[in-house]
């Protein structure tokens, strides 16, 4: 091999190393600043179309210049429960429920781990 | 003599403090986790995928609250020379709980993925072990969240009292 084909094969294998090391704490970035999880180009992972806010509805902003009176702070209100009312229609986000054993099909133990900071059943 | 008592007392101050949760799994338990693996890990997966639908859903709901209401509203009064030390407070610690609320959920779905990527057929009492760690990782979050929304609740009574105050004016 002459020293330019040899030149020509460091080079090849120097961009494989380092495109393959680019990747890898490009991943471990992507995965450990928990982008991964809130990712809206992963499908299934995205809200259903229903579930998404219409785009073309125009969001209430209270500006932050105008008076401050009666008038003004009502229609703040308005709005604010309005919002209020899309985070009520959640029902009971994050509850223990989906991951208790009755609802995996796991039957209930003797003696259960006390690592369950969420069980009420016990005494 | 001493030593061999001495080993005995950290032995069972040991055992107190760090439980062994995998001998705790009965033999039914074990059984029905190795049997049932395939559709606990299809639950797991569908879970998986609803809860960050509900993360982004909220997320979004809370980022609108705060940049179009929480903080126009704080900086309307401060122009008029009128700060509300209690809406300014509930700002600070929305800020405060949100970031909680995304860290805790990064921390609840990764031990969620690690769950998911266990060989429940095989290994059910490492399954349960991180299954434990992964509901009080979950419990973690729902308080987040649970905290957040009383603070919202805390923030409209106080517009009332402000609006009380306006229309005694």
């Amino acid at each position: 091999m002459n020293s330019g084909a040899r030149n020509l094969f460091i080079l090849g294998a120097a961009s494989i190393v380092i495109a393959f090391l680019t990747t890898t704490i490009s991943l471990v970035v992507y995965h450990n600043s928990g982008d991964i999880y809130i990712d809206r180009s992963r499908p299934g992972f995205l809200p259903e179309k229903a579930e998404r806010k219409n785009p073309d509805q125009v969001e209430f902003t209270f500006p932050e210049n105008g008076k401050i009176n009666k008038k003004e702070i009502t229609k703040y209100q308005k709005n604010f429960k309005a919002q209020l009312e899309e985070l009520d229609k959640f029902n009971d986000p994050f509850s223990p429920a989906p991951l208790s054993d009755e609802s995996l099909g796991i039957p209930p133990g003797e003696e259960t781990p006390s690592l369950e900071s969420s069980s009420t059943d016990l005494p | 003599m001493k030593p061999v008592v001495i080993a005995i007392i950290v032995l069972s101050l040991a055992s107190s403090i760090f439980p062994s949760t995998a001998s705790a799994l009965t033999d039914l338990q074990n059984g029905a986790i190795s049997q049932n693996c395939a559709s606990i890990q299809s639950s797991l997966k569908s879970l998986q995928k609803a809860d960050s639908r509900t993360r982004v859903l909220l997320g979004s709901t809370y980022q609108t609250l705060f940049t179009n209401f929480i903080t126009p509203l704080n900086l309307r009064l401060v122009r008029h020379s009128q700060p509300n030390s209690d809406l300014i407070e509930i700002q600070s610690d929305f800020t405060e709980l949100r970031t909680k609320f995304s860290k805790n959920f990064i921390k609840y779905s990764q031990s969620l993925e690690q769950l998911i990527s266990i060989d429940c057929k095989n290994e059910p009492e490492k399954f349960y072990q991180t299954l434990s760690q992964t509901r009080k990782l979950r419990a973690k979050v729902q308080d987040s969240v649970q905290k957040i929304h009383q603070l919202l609740s805390r923030h409209l009574s106080a517009t009332k009292t402000l609006l009380t105050t306006e229309s005694s004016k």
